[in-house]
């Protein structure tokens, strides 16, 4: 019989996406063909985050502050944070805003920088990069070795160009983007609570310290 | 078959004119969302009490090996589905590329479970009823979460449900085999899709606020690029489905500043309640 589950392919690619990203960042490079000082950059970003992160022989707290270096470093983590908040972001007091952002990161770092620990080390491919007319923005277009017979995952990295310097704002996974997904989590429960910007903060709170006891007790 | 027309066909009522209302509105447009989460909650308690455990134990106890060849091996049975799909949307090489991998894997790769093709660079496609309806401008309809199965929109359901009554390999194994062999494929490749992506998701349900919105999400967009077979985006478009606006998200906000300028005092003082 034929039957895959539906989610077999359904789920499986649309979590498998998300959650790829996670490794994303991380990536060692194989020799780079792109010439773009933009694909440089990534190229950069992947060759320093799998030095640094997967490192076996660091702490899990050494591991996570050097994850958030690397993240304020290279991302527009305030530019993501409102795109997240979607129609809300202007609901927020600067207060709610600065408090957002910090929660936001945190969850970021307590999500993502333990899986570096028993990292692999699959190389990206860096294909080729596209922009804006503006060239506000760029695209840079990857492909990661996922090593267990499947055939290679697209990544993508958009990042922001500011003058001479860059910044990723979001990274997709076959077509998936983290931020419009973050987003669509985030609206989701402020559509749930009112449009509630203190309700949203309050079980961000919560869900960082959870994931800190979480990684204390591993 | 109407009930299911009128679904895939009816537009609704509350579309919104606005543009970027309406954009919001197709992205989390979910009608039957109380039924849905319904069956999501149903679905991860299953996962957690069944599925994940056996993935868990798949992968501890089956060697790596052994896994990929099943893996290919149940990739191998869709291929029919994929080279007739591939026809119907005028995608002759993916037709092409799937049926040579078809043909070698099968001769070369004892039946299917060794991937011999990828290893001579037959790049591998999927395509599914679902998408060939997608192509020829059939509406997505409902979001729709189905027990065990997870979720998919209706036009996946439909497609689906055609795909697996018509695939041969699939009535080969019933009738050579019986309903149990078909049964065992259908749970082996929960196992080995669940297996493949342990450590992914018990990540994201843990760090996710709404699970459901998260994998709902990630399936809408997972799915989008696999209906334009992951095309990218041609030359330097800002239209293209690769770049989001970030500088027009609709706020009144300087996106350059160190941190946001205050929101009006009284929305302020009604979300500080």
């Amino acid at each position: 019989m034929h039957n895959n589950f539906m989610f077999h392919m359904t789920r499986r690619r649309a979590i498998a996406a998300l959650g790829g990203a996670a490794l994303a960042a991380g990536l060692a490079r194989q020799p780079a063909r792109a010439s773009g000082t933009v694909a440089k950059f990534i190229e950069n970003l992947g060759d320093r985050a799998i030095l640094q992160l997967a490192d076996s022989s660091i702490s899990e707290s050494e591991r996570e502050s050097r994850f958030r270096t690397i993240l304020n470093d290279s991302f527009d983590v305030v530019r993501i944070s409102r795109f997240v908040l979607g129609r809300y972001a202007r609901g927020a007091t600067r207060q709610q805003m600065a408090e957002f952002i910090q929660l936001y990161e945190d969850v970021v770092v307590l999500t993502y920088a333990h899986l570096f620990a028993s990292y692999a080390g699959q190389g990206f491919k860096v294909k080729r990069e596209v922009g804006d007319p503006g060239d506000r923005y760029k695209l840079v277009l990857t492909e990661v070795e996922p090593g267990n017979g499947r055939p290679p995952i697209k990544l993508d990295w958009q990042v922001k160009v500011n003058g001479g310097s860059y910044a990723v704002v979001d990274i997709r996974v076959e077509g998936a983007s983290m931020a419009i997904t973050q987003r669509e989590e985030y609206t989701a429960v402020l559509d749930k609570n009112g449009g509630d910007i203190a309700d949203l903060l309050a079980q961000l709170r919560a869900k960082a310290a959870k994931l800190r006891a979480d990684r204390a007790n591993s | 078959m109407a009930f299911i027309a009128a679904l895939l066909l009816g537009g609704c009522a509350t579309r919104p004119t606005d543009p970027d209302d309406l954009a919001y509105y197709l992205e989390t447009r979910d009608p039957l969302e109380p039924y849905n989460r319904a069956i999501f909650q149903f679905n991860e308690a299953a996962d957690k009490v069944v599925l994940r455990p056996l993935a868990v134990g798949y992968s501890t106890v089956v060697p790596k090996g052994v896994r990929i060849g099943i893996h290919n091996f149940l990739t191998h049975l869709k291929s029919p589905i994929t080279i007739l799909n591939a026809l119907l949307q005028g995608e002759g090489v993916r037709a092409r590329d799937t049926f040579g991998r078809f043909l070698t894997n099968t001769i070369l790769g004892l039946g299917g479970f060794i991937d011999v093709a990828s290893d001579a660079g037959i790049p591998q496609h999927y395509e599914d009823l679902g998408q060939t309806l997608a192509v020829w401008g059939v509406e997505p309809g409902p979001y729709l979460v189905m027990p065990l199965m997870g979720p998919a929109d209706l036009r996946h359901w439909v497609g689906f449900g055609i795909d697996s009554a018509i695939n041969p390999s699939g009535y080969y194994i019933r009738t050579e085999y019986g309903m149990e062999a078909a049964g065992i494929s259908a749970g082996l490749s929960a196992v080995d899709w669940r297996s493949a992506n342990l450590k992914t998701i018990d990540e994201l349900r843990k760090s996710s606020l709404d699970f459901y919105a998260t994998v709902r999400s990630g399936y809408r967009q997972r799915r989008a690029h696999e209906i334009r077979n992951g095309r990218e985006p041609e030359g330097d478009s800002a239209d293209s489905p690769g770049m989001i606006d970030f500088d027009n998200m609709d706020m009144d906000m300087d996106m350059n500043s160190e941190l946001p300028p205050a929101g009006s005092p009284e929305q302020g003082q009604m979300n500080a309640q």
